[in-house]
C-alpha cells in the first residue's frame, strides 16, 4: 500500500483537483484506491457526490475502535472509495492533541487498510499544524502542487525547511507545477527555468484550464469525463511519474 | 447529466462485497434493519410482478436512472465429478462484446481469480502460469474441465440516486436462457430475477429499496446463485462422487446386504465412466473404472463364502476379464503421464525424448482402439446384462437370498479390518533392508486391500477417528506407492530403450536421455526404500496400533495367550493361500 498526501501550505493551488484526478487514475489502473477527504470544506467529497458526513464525527474516527472502513463510501467509479469529509475536521488538530503520540495517529489508523487498498490519497487542508505533521508521518510521498509564481515557490521553500526541522527522516516530497498559464510571461519564465532552479520538481505539469474548474459542475474526476483533454492527459502523465517515484 | 458512467451493470463483473456480519445494535429496530441487509439480494418474479410494474412502483419513492443493457454468454465448467463445485466454487467463462473472461469465484459471488482467455481451457494445465492455474490444478488434479451449462444472460441495470445524484444502490433485472452443451434440445428460459445490489457505505439505502419492494406481490426470495439455478433447470445435480462407495450401511444388517449395496454402487460407477472412455475425453475415466473393478474384485473375495456357487461367480470372472482388457491402455496413460512429469522437470531433455513420446502415443492409440472394441464385444454386453439383472432387480432370487445372508455386518466388518491390519503389520515386520522388491510390492497390495476395507465400511465407524487412522496409513501407502511407481517407471524405460535400440532408428541422444531418466528413477527408488523403515515404524507405533484395536478390535476370533504375536490363525492361512492362488494384483 502506498500513501500519497496532496499537500500545500497555500490554498487554491489545485490540491483537491489533483487528489481526485490522481485517485481516479490510480483506480482505473486497477489499484484498489481510497481517497480520504481531510479538508472540512469537503471539496473532494463534493466532486464525488458523497455527502460530507462522518457519523460520530472526527473524534469517533480518531478513537480507532472501529476500522476506517466503517465510514467509507464507494464512489461511482470502479476501484475508488472515499472517506468523506466532515465539518468536525476543522478541530482535527485539537482532537489529535488529546491522543497519545498524535503525530503517529493517522499512520496507525491507516495501517490496517493495507489489506484492502493498494493506494491511499489524502486530500489535506492548507495549514501547518499537528494534522499536517500527522499526514507527513503517514505518507510515503507528499505531492505538492505549486503555482509558478515567486510567492508560491517561497511557500514551497518554507515547506521544505519545515520538513527538515521535524524529527525523524523527512518524507519524500514530489513537487509539481500546477495551474500553469504559459501565456503569462512570469509563468513561462519560471517554468522554463525550473530544471535549473528547482531540479527536484517533477517534469509533469498541470495547465491552467477551465475544464479543470468544470469538475465542480460535472462532479466527477476530470480524468473520467474528459480524459483526452490537455489537462486530463497532464494528470495522467503526473500519475505515471509520481507512482514511479514511490516504490511499492 | 454527464459524469455518470455505466459501471457494475454486468452480472459477471459486479463487485459483490462480502456479506457484512450481523451487527449488534443497542437499538433493536436498527438491528433488525442491519440483519436484513446483505451485499446483494435476489428475487424471482412470479405472477403479478414484472420489471415495468416494479420500476414504476420504485419510481414513486426513488430516483432511478437506466443503464445500457448488457448481454453476455456464460459457460460453467467443472470436472466430470464436480470437484470445483464440491468446494463451494464456480468456474465460468463470460463472453461479452469481444472479450472472454475466465473467472473462479465462490458460491457467494466473491471473486477469487480472473483471466482473459481466448477460449475455454480443457485442462487447468492449459492456462498460463499464475494463481488461477495453480488454484485450478489443485482443485481438478488433472481432470478435464467440461462445460456443464451455458446461458445467454441479459441484464438491465437501474441505478438508484440520492439527492446528490450519487449512486446509492443498484437494481438489476436478469433474463436468462440456459442450455445443456451436450444436448441438442432447445434452451430453457429461467424466471426473471431481480437483484438489489448494495453500494459500500449505503446499506440503509439498499434496505429502503428492499422495504419498498417488500410491499409488492409476486416476488419470491432466491438464495441460489445463477449457476445453481441453471444447473437445476437442466436437471444436472452436483454430487460428490466417492467412486460408488457413498452408501450408508446398516451395522445391524446382514453382510450380504452390504455386499449388494457396495457392488451396486461400484457397478454404477463403472458404467458412468464408460461414455468418457469411449469419447476419450479424460484419462481419469479409465482410471476410475479400473478402481471400481479392483474394488469389486476385493469385494468378491471378501464375500466369497456368501456368493460362492451363485450367478455372482459370472461377475467375478467378468471383472477379472475387464481388469485385463483395460490394463494396457491404463499402463500407457500412466507411462505418458510419467514421461510428461519427467520432461517438466528436465525441459532440456524434451527434444531428445520426443521419439519416445511418439512411440508411446501411437501405442496408446492402438490400445485404446482395442479397449473400445472390447467394450463393444459380447463379453462386455453379457457382463453388463448380468450385473444389471443381479443388482438392479430387487426380485432376483439370488439377490433376495443374499440380502439376508452372512453374519451381522458391524462386528464382522470390524473383525475383517482388524485382521487385515494384523496381516499388514506381520508382513511389514518381515521386511528388512535386504528383502527383495517383490516383498515391498506384496506389502503394498496388502495395504491396498486394507484401504478398500476401510473405504467399504467407512459409514460404520466414527468419521473423525477413521480419518485420523487413514492419515497414518496413507503415509505408509504413499511410500510404498512411490517405490512401486519408480520400479514401474524403470521397467518401462528399459523396455522402451530396448525397443528403440532394436528398431535401429533411435538417435544416440534419445538413448542417452532415456539412460538419464532411468538413473533418476533408480535414485528415487533407493530413496523410497530407505524411507520405508521410518514410515512403517510410525504406522506400527504403539499409539496407532492401540487406536486400530480400539476401533476395530484385535482381529482374533479366539484370544490365544500362548500364541506368538507373529503367528497366523488357520483362517488367515487359508485366506493367504486363496490370495496367492489369485495370482494377480487386485
Amino acid at each position: 500500500m502506498r500513501v500519497f498526501a496532496i499537500y500545500s501550505i497555500k490554498g487554491g493551488v489545485g490540491k483537491t483537483a489533483s487528489a481526485v484526478n490522481l485517485a481516479d487514475l490510480a483506480a482505473r489502473s486497477g489499484l484498489r484506491t481510497l481517497l480520504w477527504d481531510l479538508d472540512p470544506q469537503g471539496a473532494a467529497s463534493f466532486h464525488l457526490r458523497v455527502k460530507p458526513k462522518v457519523k460520530g464525527g472526527a473524534e469517533k474516527l480518531l478513537r480507532g475502535k472501529r476500522s476506517l472502513r466503517h465510514w467509507l463510501r464507494a464512489s461511482d467509479f470502479e476501484n475508488l472509495d472515499l472517506l468523506p469529509a466532515d465539518f468536525s475536521y476543522r478541530n482535527l488538530d485539537l482532537m489529535l492533541d488529546s491522543h497519545a503520540k498524535p503525530r503517529k495517529r493517522l499512520a496507525r489508523l491507516l495501517a490496517p487498510l493495507a489489506k484492502h487498498y493498494d493506494a491511499i490519497f489524502l486530500d489535506c487542508p492548507p495549514s501547518v499544524s499537528l494534522l499536517s505533521e500527522s499526514v507527513f508521518r503517514a505518507a510515503d510521498a507528499i505531492l505538492s502542487p505549486t503555482i509558478p509564481t515567486p510567492l508560491s515557490l517561497r511557500t514551497y521553500a518554507q515547506l521544505i525547511k519545515h520538513l527538515g526541522e521535524l524529527p525523524g527522516k523527512p518524507p519524500l516530497v514530489l513537487p509539481f507545477l500546477a495551474q500553469v498559464d504559459r501565456r503569462k510571461k512570469l509563468h513561462r519564465e519560471i517554468h522554463d527555468d525550473l530544471p535549473e532552479t528547482h531540479p527536484e520538481f517533477l517534469k509533469s505539469w498541470i495547465p491552467s484550464a477551465s475544464i479543470v474548474e468544470q469538475m465542480g459542475r460535472e462532479r466527477a474526476p476530470l480524468t473520467a469525463f474528459a480524459p483526452r483533454s490537455h489537462a486530463g492527459l497532464a494528470y495522467a502523465a503526473l500519475w505515471d511519474e509520481a507512482q514511479s517515484a514511490v516504490p511499492e | 447529466m454527464r459524469g455518470h458512467s455505466a459501471r457494475f451493470a454486468r452480472h459477471a463483473r459486479m463487485p459483490i462485497e462480502k456479506a457484512s456480519p450481523v451487527e449488534v445494535s443497542r437499538n433493536p429496530k436498527r438491528a433488525k434493519l442491519r440483519r436484513a441487509t446483505r451485499s446483494e439480494q435476489a428475487f424471482s418474479l412470479g405472477a403479478g410482478a414484472s420489471p415495468r410494474t416494479l420500476l414504476a412502483h420504485l419510481r414513486r419513492q426513488f430516483t432511478l436512472r437506466p443503464q445500457p443493457r448488457q448481454s453476455s454468454h456464460l459457460t460453467w465448467l467443472d470436472t466430470f465429478d464436480w470437484r470445483i463445485h464440491s468446494t463451494g466454487m464456480r468456474l465460468y467463462v463470460c463472453e461479452e462484446d469481444d472479450s472472454s473472461l475466465l473467472t473462479l469465484e465462490s458460491v457467494t459471488g466473491r471473486r477469487h481469480e480472473s483471466l482473459v482467455m481466448e477460449k475455454s481451457p480443457a485442462f487447468a494445465s492449459g492456462l498460463p502460469e499464475g494463481r488461477l492455474r495453480r488454484r485450478l490444478e489443485s482443485l481438478t488434479r488433472g481432470r478435464r474441465l467440461m462445460p456443464l451449462a451455458q446461458a445467454e444472460l441479459t441484464t438491465r441495470c437501474h441505478i438508484v440516486l440520492d439527492d446528490e445524484e450519487k449512486t446509492v444502490a443498484r437494481i438489476f433485472f436478469d433474463t436468462c436462457r440456459v442450455r445443456d452443451p451436450e444436448a441438442t434440445g432447445a434452451s430453457i428460459e429461467l424466471p426473471v430475477i431481480l437483484r438489489v445490489g448494495r453500494v459500500e457505505g449505503y446499506a440503509a439505502d439498499q434496505a429502503r429499496v428492499l422495504e419498498c419492494l417488500g410491499q409488492r406481490r409476486g416476488l419470491e426470495r432466491v438464495e441460489e446463485d445463477l449457476a445453481a439455478r441453471a444447473l437445476r433447470a437442466l436437471g444436472r445435480v452436483p454430487t460428490q462422487r466417492l467412486g460408488g462407495l457413498d452408501v450408508e450401511l446398516d451395522p445391524s444388517g446382514a453382510a450380504g446386504a452390504a455386499f449388494l449395496s457396495l457392488q451396486r454402487g461400484l457397478f454404477h460407477a463403472m458404467r458412468s465412466n464408460e461414455p468418457g472412455i469411449r469419447k476419450d475425453l479424460d484419462t481419469e475415466h479409465l482410471h476410475d473404472l479400473r478402481v471400481a473393478v479392483r474394488r469389486s474384485r476385493v469385494l468378491h473375495r471378501l464375500f466369497r463364502e456368501e456368493i460362492r456357487g451363485s450367478e455372482f461367480d459370472r461377475l467375478t470372472k467378468g471383472f477379472k476379464w475387464l481388469g485385463r482388457v483395460t490394463g494396457p491402455t491404463r499402463d500407457l496413460d500412466v507411462q505418458l503421464h510419467e514421461l510428461d512429469a519427467q520432461l517438466r522437470d528436465l525441459p532440456e531433455e524434451s527434444d531428445a525424448l520426443l521419439p519416445l513420446v511418439s512411440i508411446l502415443r501411437e501405442r496408446r492409440r492402438q490400445a485404446w482402439e482395442a479397449l473400445v472394441t472390447a467394450l463393444d464385444s459380447d463379453s462386455y454386453a453379457e457382463l453388463v446384462e448380468t450385473a444389471a439383472d443381479l443388482l438392479d432387480r430387487p426380485d432376483h432370487p439370488t439377490s433376495r437370498r443374499l440380502a439376508s445372508a452372512g453374519p451381522l455386518l458391524g462386528s464382522w466388518a470390524a473383525h475383517r479390518i482388524a485382521r487385515a491390519h494384523r496381516r499388514l503389520l506381520r508382513h511389514g515386520r518381515e521386511i528388512h533392508p535386504g528383502s527383495p522388491d517383490e516383498d515391498i510390492h506384496a506389502l503394498r497390495i496388502e495395504g491396498k486391500r486394507m484401504r478398500y476395507l476401510l473405504e467399504f465400511f467407512r459409514s460404520l465407524h466414527p468419521a473423525d477417528e477413521t480419518e485420523s487412522l487413514l492419515k497414518e496409513f496413507r503415509r505408509l501407502q504413499d511410500n510404498l506407492g512411490d517405490f512401486n511407481d519408480a520400479c514401474v517407471r524403470i521397467e518401462m524405460l528399459r523396455s522402451l530403450a530396448r525397443d528403440l535400440d532394436e528398431s535401429g532408428h533411435a538417435a544416440s541422444g534419445t538413448l542417452l536421455a532415456v539412460g538419464r531418466l532411468i538413473e533418476r528413477s533408480e535414485q528415487r527408488k533407493a530413496q523410497e526404500r530407505l524411507r520405508f523403515e521410518e514410515r512403517f515404524a510410525r504406522f506400527e507405533a504403539r499409539g496407532t496400533r492401540a487406536r486400530f484395536r480400539q476401533l476395530f478390535g484385535s482381529g482374533r476370533r479366539h484370544e490365544a495367550p500362548a500364541a506368538s504375536a507373529h503367528a497366523k490363525s488357520a483362517e488367515e492361512k487359508v485366506e493367504e493361500r486363496n490370495a496367492n492362488e489369485e495370482g494377480s494384483q487386485p
